[in-house]
């Protein structure tokens, strides 16, 4: 119904195609696209910086989150240090990391490992901490490492918040590969909404911010499918 | 293998949870801990199991641990503490897991307690697909697995329906004749602890008998065998704190002639004056 009042809009031009490109002018931009390939190339471009900086600040967040969980010292470091850099919007850093990493893949995987790593933390500690303390005096009162306590009590108990953070994570790192790509790049969905929207290419920046919109959708699906396998006990 | 507690007292801060409770488990005996909610049973069981450390006191283990004993003391708890990422088969295994068994010994023993339990037909349900009775049932075979020298069961009945209650008291009542593990049981339930103590032993047990071969996943008494010994520890005082000093308990003992109907009433009348019976 939306798509038809819209197309409807674009087709009377109450709606100016400069402004808002019809549904059929975005689609055509994306078959465009992806004729030509270009879609593939940006689509690539910004999954692999996704990947590689998600993978990054998740590994890092759980390691520390999950510390902060489990002993106290590195809780008493932890929190405050959390508590004063999650707010830092991480793009603000880009700069610095061009400065330290160069213009090239680091300086944008690093910004959005660092953008992933703190709500990682957060929800790593919090799952953690809230794993039923009647389940780790059971394993103890059966005298099982304190390692097999971690590795099947409380890994396995925190895991539905963990996978909770993954969610928002995910997210997190969607936006700031776009805003990275914006700022420093010449391949990526990021780039791409940028260069068409200094040439006034609404149809080619719809199209790209479409595909931001599916990538999203895949990303959610995949965690979606992992969480019933992780958690196919609930 | 007895288990000896002197002079064990408690604080938490300012409340005194236990003071100078003394007491002596022996082999193949069930010690039944009574008192009202809030009392110290609990803190007693904590620290007769080492899960707790007496501001006071000492809880010795003398004589040696039963042959193929694998953990000394294992808990029975009030909420059952299972995983509920692990099936029943899987919740029994955490407690072998780390013991130096082969995978046939291991897989072997799980099948003897969950089939103990009545849950054999049960063993790859997860814990969200069992009644209350069951899974407190997996708690009482995981805890059984390991062949404990002492099972602790912190009011292990307290969170299920009367009728579960009753039915599961009959299955820990045939478990107990036959593992004959020493065992200390704690509960707010005056009932609970008579039933330990004094339950019957002559036609009604035909009938309990009738009932188990019915209902063929839970476990049944052998025929003639005998209850192991069971004593009664009551009075733990719930007015602890303010200054006030509970009496240690003491213990109604249940042998072989005296009245077992005698030993329930003198257990309810020192139930009801909430102090030490004698």
């Amino acid at each position: 119904m939306i798509l038809a009042l819209w197309q409807a809009a674009s087709s009377t031009n109450v709606l100016p195609a400069l402004f808002m490109p019809s549904p059929v002018a975005v689609l055509a931009a994306l078959h465009d696209l992806l004729v030509s390939g270009k879609l593939v190339v940006h689509l690539a471009a910004s999954l692999k910086r996704i990947l590689a900086g998600w993978v990054l600040g998740t590994a890092a967040g759980l390691a520390i989150g999950v510390s902060m969980g489990i002993f106290s010292v590195a809780r008493a470091i932890g929190v405050p240090i959390t508590a004063s850099l999650f707010p830092i919007p991480k793009i603000a850093l880009l700069p610095l990391f061009i400065l330290w990493f160069g213009i090239g893949e680091p300086s944008k995987i690093a910004t959005i490992a660092l953008g992933v790593l703190f709500p990682t933390i957060i929800s790593a500690y919090s799952a953690v901490d809230g794993v039923p303390r009647n389940l780790i005096r059971m394993a103890q009162s059966f005298d099982l490492p304190p390692a097999d306590i971690v590795r099947k009590i409380i890994l396995p108990g925190a895991m539905p918040g963990i996978l909770a953070g993954f969610r928002i994570s995910s997210s997190i790192a969607l936006i700031l590969v776009v805003a990275a790509e914006m700022i420093g790049a010449q391949t990526g969905i990021g780039a791409f909404v940028l260069a068409a929207g200094n040439l006034m290419q609404t149809d080619q920046l719809v199209a790209g911010v479409v595909m931001l919109s599916v990538l999203g959708l895949a990303i959610s699906f995949a965690l979606t499918r992992l969480e019933r396998w992780l958690l196919r006990w609930r | 293998m007895e288990l000896v507690v002197r002079g064990v007292s408690h604080r938490y801060d300012e409340l005194h949870a236990l003071d100078d409770i003394s007491l002596t488990v022996r082999p193949g005996e069930t010690f039944v801990i009574i008192g009202p909610s809030g009392c110290g049973k609990s803190t007693l069981l904590g620290i007769m199991g080492g899960m707790l450390e007496p501001s006071a006191g000492t809880v010795e283990v003398q004589g040696a641990l039963p042959e193929g004993c694998l953990n000394p003391f294992t808990y029975v708890f009030q909420d059952f503490a299972l995983l509920p990422w692990r099936t029943a088969r899987g919740n029994v295994a955490l407690a072998l897991e780390h013991h130096p068994l082969s995978a046939a010994e291991r897989a072997a023993r799980i099948d003897e307690v969950l089939a103990l339990c009545g849950l054999a037909d049960f063993a790859d349900a997860y814990p969200k697909q069992l009644s209350g009775g069951m899974r407190q049932r997996v708690g009482i075979a995981r805890a059984i697995a390991v062949r404990p020298a002492v099972l602790f069961l912190d009011e292990p009945l307290s969170a299920l329906d009367a009728q579960t209650r009753e039915l599961l008291m009959e299955d820990l009542l045939a478990i107990w004749a036959r593992e004959r593990t020493m065992s200390l049981y704690v509960t707010h339930n005056l009932h609970e602890a008579h039933r330990r103590l004094v339950a019957p032993a002559g036609p009604a047990q035909a009938d309990r008998r009738g009932r188990h071969s019915a209902r063929s996943a839970r476990p049944a008494r052998a025929r003639g065998a005998a209850r192991p010994a069971a004593r009664l520890a009551v009075g733990l005082d719930p007015r602890r704190g303010a200054g006030r000093r509970p009496r240690g308990a003491e213990c109604l003992r249940r042998g072989a002639s005296p009245s077992a109907a005698a030993a329930s009433r003198r257990a309810a009348a020192a139930g009801r004056r909430g102090s030490p019976s004698s």
